[in-house]
């Protein structure tokens, strides 16, 4: 199975929740996701996503000088973006027992 | 701060251009920081940094963003005709080198105006040091023009500076038209063979005495015997009607007028068939014997 099309409808619940415990700006956030196991997230959809997140009013944005590189901008969750993070897992912790239970009962069923 | 890497900007820039159309505030917040995260990852990975496709980024980027369908939807003519704005901008875009260097001629040229109190467009060819003050100036202009040189704080005064050149790109054009139809009229003056004086040409000269009557000359020379003008023979007018004869038919006519003895000489012509007279003077030596002496076409010169 294709993990980057599992990823792509997943990938709103995956930069809310990496970002429910620290703000992070977009490579972080990128690095972060890579670092938890998705290897094959293109950095591109992350900025789309934080991009749109924003505009729909779920995140917000600051930035922070830096004196060694260009200037970063920092995204943080909003309660709204906690709000939906919140619905996101819930569906997700659906889907994915009821996904469990299916692939194990045929697991079984193929003995 | 580190320097921009070049390749990041280019690539960020043909991601806007892959973005195109959609509005230009869309395109700035989807690619706004962009360079800032592609340097950060170029730091992270060091040799293994790659940009990859500019086209599948700005796909990618705008799928995820939800941005997917163009916010001007064009079709037929209005379609041809924004892609034709967008080529012609692209055009001109390329054709900035010109205007940086366009504008360090106009900057001297400005200089020359405060300086001098006159406006010259084009510079004395023989003037090294004016030459010289424009090469600096187009040096200067090419390091900002390229952003090698930045001075933010200065921002103000160049883009001041590129205002009033924008100002002065009219009367540029017309001095400087002025002054190229001069020295090309200057230039076909001395190709025109001509006498030159006071700055005009002339095709006939006279000598005048004293009293405004028409002195005899033929020649004009200088000091050194040089000839400055010849007045061009004129055929006299009884042999008027035997140019453009063979030499055998003007030969005879020559007969009938009284005139045995002839003299021919061949010249090469332009224009004028070959073997046919193109000029008869005459003329009596010491003996009193009237002599004339036919120009024959020998063919066309190269």
């Amino acid at each position: 199975m294709d993990s980057t099309q599992l990823l792509k409808g997943t990938l709103d619940a995956a930069v809310l929740a990496v970002l429910e415990n620290e703000d992070g700006y977009g490579y972080d956030i990128v690095r972060r996701l890579r670092d938890a196991g998705f290897n094959e997230i293109g950095e591109a959809s992350v900025y789309g996503t934080l991009r749109r997140m924003f505009v729909s009013g779920a995140l917000s944005t600051y930035v922070v000088a830096s004196v060694d590189g260009p200037h970063r901008k920092y995204y943080s969750l909003k309660p709204e973006g906690r709000a939906m993070l919140s619905a996101q897992r819930k569906t997700w912790q659906k889907f994915a027992s009821a996904m469990n239970q299916l692939l194990g009962t045929t697991k079984k069923a193929s003995k | 701060m580190s320097k921009p890497d070049p390749k990041i900007i280019q690539f960020v820039q043909d991601v806007r251009d892959a973005l195109s159309d959609l509005l230009p505030s869309t395109v700035d917040q989807l690619t706004e920081g962009l360079d800032a995260e592609l340097a950060e990852r170029s730091a992270d990975e060091g040799a293994k940094f790659s940009l990859g496709s500019p086209a599948a980024f700005a796909r990618e980027l705008r799928e995820s963003a939800g941005v997917a369908s163009n916010h001007l939807p064009l079709t037929g003519i209005a379609r041809w005709l924004h892609t034709l704005l967008k080529k012609s901008l692209q055009f001109l875009k390329s054709l900035t080198p010109v205007w940086w260097l366009l504008r360090a001629l106009i900057a001297w040229d400005a200089i020359h105006l405060l300086v001098r109190g006159y406006f010259h467009a084009v510079p004395d060819s023989e003037s090294t040091l004016q030459w010289w003050i424009i090469a600096i100036f187009a040096f200067v202009s090419v390091q900002f023009g390229r952003g090698v040189w930045r001075l933010p704080s200065l921002r103000w005064l160049l883009a001041s500076a590129n205002i009033l050149v924008v100002i002065l790109v009219l009367p540029f054009a017309v001095v400087a038209n002025v002054e190229l139809n001069d020295t090309r009229n200057r230039l076909a003056m001395l190709e025109s063979g001509g006498l030159i004086a006071k700055g005009y040409v002339h095709y006939e000269v006279r000598a005048l005495d004293a009293n405004g009557a028409i002195l005899p000359m033929k020649t004009l020379t200088d000091s050194d015997g040089y000839e400055i003008f010849t007045e061009p023979e004129v055929t006299p007018a009884e042999f008027v009607p035997i140019i453009g004869l063979t030499k055998e038919q003007a030969t005879a006519k020559l007969l009938e007028l009284g005139y045995p003895r002839i003299q021919s000489k061949f010249v090469l012509a332009v224009g004028v068939v070959k073997g046919n007279v193109i000029d008869a003077q005459h003329s009596s030596d010491a003996a009193g014997h009237d002599t004339v002496a036919l120009t024959i076409s020998a063919g066309p010169t190269k």
